[in-house]
C-alpha cells in the first residue's frame, strides 16, 4: 500500500478553509501570516504531487506484474 | 405411372419459383448461424421465433455471396459496432433461390444496419433495464471521482494501438502532470473477452496496490465488434465495481452499456487521457487560482491594515495638531489676558506713583516754601543782631583776638582790645577792669 500522510483531498480543504477566513479578514496579523504560510506550504505540496514523480508509488507500480 | 427423376422435380420447383417470386424481398429475421469460408462467402442460417417464445416457426439458408459481402461488411459492422453473428435480427433483402442440388436458399442482396441497430439499441436498453431493476446502474457513477486520478489500472490488449496512444497522450502530456500506470492485459473482442476483462478486474482488485481508477480502453476502428460491452453480466459486475471506471473504447455508433455503466465514459482512449489530463489541469489551475486568491486575500488585509494605520495615523496627527491647536488658543488667550492685567496693573501702580509724584512734588514744594519762609524769617530776624547792623545802628563791638568779648572777666588789664564803630575801629589797652554786680 502507498497511501501517503499527506492527503491532497484534505491539503485542499484546508486552503480552502484558510481562503474563507482571509476573505472574511477574522484573524489578527500575527495569525493570518501563519495561516498564509501554512496555505502556501499546502499549496506547494499539491503541485508537488501533480508534477513530481513520487518515488515510492513509481516503485510499487514498476512492480506490478500482472 | 409417369415418373420424373428428382432432378426434373427440382428443376420444375426452379424454374416455378423463378417466374413465382422474380422479384428481391426484404425479409426481417434472426440469425441463428454465420459462417465465412475461405473464399470470402458468408452462410447463414436465418429463423424466426414465435412472438414471446423461442420456438422456431421459420428458418431457411441464407448466402452472401463474396461479392456483395465485401461491399457490405465493413459497412453493416461500422454502423452497428459488431460482426453480424448468431442472435441478431437482421433487415435484408433477398432473392428466392432454388438450387436442383442444394435446395432452397435466400440469397442477400443488401442488408440494413440501421435495423440490427434498432434491434441491438433495443438490446442494450433491455439490458439497461435489468441493470436499473437490479439497483445496480448507477452504482458505479456515484463513487466519487478522485480529484487526482493519477494512480491507473489500464485494462486493454498491450498490442492495441489504443494502448499505445492513450499511454503516448497521457504519459506525454504538456502540463508535464505525473501518471501512474499499470497494464491489466484482456481479450478485447470476440466471445472471449467478456471473460477476460472480468478476469482482468479481478486481478486489480488482487494486486494489492491502490489505484484511484480503472481505464478501459481499446481501439482498432469503428468497424471492430464491441458487442462484448453489451453483456449483461460484464455490465453487472462492472457496475458495482468498487473503484471509478472510465470507459474509451472507441466507437461513432451509440454507447455501449458498459459506456452506461461505468463512471465516466469516453468516445477513443485519446479521449479517455485527455479526460485524465483535463481532471489534473482543473485542479492545477484551481491550485493556481487558490494562490492567487491568497496572494490577493493577503495583498487586501495588509492594504486595509496599511488604510487604518494611515487612518489612525492620520486621526492622531489631526487630533494632536486640534489639541496643541487649542492648547495655543489657551496660551494666548492667558497671555493676552496677562498681559491686559500687567498693562492695567502697571497703569494702575503707574498713576499711583505719578498720583504720589505729584502729591510729593506738592508737598515738598510747599514744606520748601514754609522753610522758605522760615529761614527768611529768621534771616530777617538775624538780620537784626548782625554785629554789622548793630554797628550800624550805633552799638559798638568790642573784640579780643579778633572774637566778641562778652565779660569783663575774660580781659585783663594790658590786653589789646578793639572796638568796632559804625565809622571805624579804636585800638585800646586796658587800664583797668571793673566787674559790675547788679
Amino acid at each position: 500500500m502507498t497511501e501517503k500522510k499527506f492527503s491532497y483531498n484534505a491539503a485542499m480543504l484546508e486552503v480552502e478553509q484558510i481562503l474563507a477566513s482571509l476573505e472574511k479578514n477574522d484573524l489578527d496579523v500575527d495569525e493570518m501570516s501563519q495561516k498564509v504560510k501554512r496555505a502556501t506550504e499546502l499549496l506547494q505540496a499539491c503541485k508537488q504531487k501533480l508534477y513530481q514523480v513520487d518515488a515510492e508509488i513509481q516503485a510499487v507500480f514498476e512492480n506490478v506484474r500482472i | 405411372m409417369n415418373a420424373i427423376t428428382l432432378l426434373d422435380l427440382n428443376q420444375m420447383v426452379r424454374s416455378r419459383l423463378r417466374k413465382e417470386f422474380p422479384d428481391t424481398y426484404w425479409i426481417q429475421a434472426e440469425v441463428s448461424e454465420c459462417k465465412e469460408n475461405y473464399s470470402g462467402h458468408c452462410y447463414l442460417e436465418l429463423i424466426q421465433k414465435r412472438e414471446g417464445s423461442d420456438a422456431i416457426c421459420a428458418k431457411a439458408r441464407a448466402t452472401i455471396w463474396a461479392n456483395v459481402w465485401m461491399g457490405l461488411k465493413d459497412y453493416f459492422e461500422s454502423q452497428t459496432g459488431t460482426h453480424l453473428q448468431s442472435g441478431q435480427k437482421v433487415l435484408v433483402e433477398v432473392a428466392v433461390e432454388f438450387h436442383e442440388l442444394y435446395g432452397y436458399n435466400l440469397n442477400i442482396r443488401d442488408i440494413d444496419p440501421a435495423y440490427t441497430m434498432g434491434e441491438l439499441s433495443l438490446r442494450r436498453q433491455e439490458i439497461i433495464r435489468q441493470l436499473t431493476a437490479d439497483g445496480v446502474i448507477d452504482l458505479n457513477k456515484e463513487l466519487p471521482w478522485p480529484l487526482l486520478p493519477q494512480r491507473l489500472a489500464v485494462i486493454s490488449s498491450s498490442t492495441a494501438a489504443g494502448y499505445g496512444d492513450f499511454m503516448d497522450q497521457l504519459h506525454h502530456n504538456d502540463f508535464g502532470f505525473v501518471f501512474y500506470t499499470a497494464l491489466f492485459q484482456a481479450v478485447m473482442q470476440g466471445e472471449a473477452a467478456e471473460q477476460s476483462i472480468q478476469d482482468a478486474f479481478n486481478r486489480i482488485l488482487d494486486c494489492g496496490v491502490v489505484f484511484d481508477a480503472v481505464v478501459i480502453i481499446r481501439g482498432g476502428g469503428a468497424s471492430a465488434d464491441l458487442s462484448c460491452f453489451d453483456r449483461y453480466d460484464l455490465c453487472f459486475y462492472c457496475a458495482q465495481y468498487p473503484l471509478p471506471i472510465l470507459s474509451g473504447i472507441g466507437h461513432d455508433r451509440d454507447s455501449s452499456v458498459l459506456d452506461r455503466v461505468a463512471h465516466t465514459s469516453v468516445k477513443t482512449p485519446t479521449a479517455a487521457a485527455e479526460y485524465l489530463i483535463d481532471t489534473l489541469a482543473q485542479q492545477a489551475q484551481i491550485l493556481d487560482a487558490n494562490h492567487e486568491k491568497l496572494g490577493l486575500a493577503v495583498q487586501r488585509i495588509m492594504d486595509d491594515l496599511k488604510q487604518q494605520l494611515k487612518t489612525d495615523s492620520d486621526r492622531l496627527r489631526l487630533s494632536t495638531r486640534e489639541c496643541i491647536h487649542s492648547a495655543e488658543l489657551v496660551v494666548e488667550r492667558r497671555d493676552a489676558d496677562l498681559k491686559n492685567r500687567c498693562n492695567r496693573i502697571l497703569m494702575q501702580r503707574n498713576q499711583q506713583v505719578e498720583m504720589q509724584y505729584s502729591n510729593l512734588m506738592h508737598r515738598s514744594q510747599a514744606r520748601l516754601e514754609q522753610l522758605r519762609h522760615q529761614v527768611e524769617l529768621v534771616e530777617k530776624t538775624l538780620a537784626g543782631f548782625s554785629p554789622e547792623i548793630l554797628v550800624k545802628r550805633g552799638f559798638s563791638l568790642t573784640l579780643q583776638n579778633g572774637r566778641i568779648v562778652k565779660s569783663v572777666e575774660d580781659l585783663a588789664p594790658g590786653a589789646a582790645i578793639t572796638t568796632r564803630l559804625r565809622d571805624g575801629i579804636i585800638y585800646s589797652t586796658i587800664d583797668k577792669t571793673e566787674i559790675r554786680h547788679d
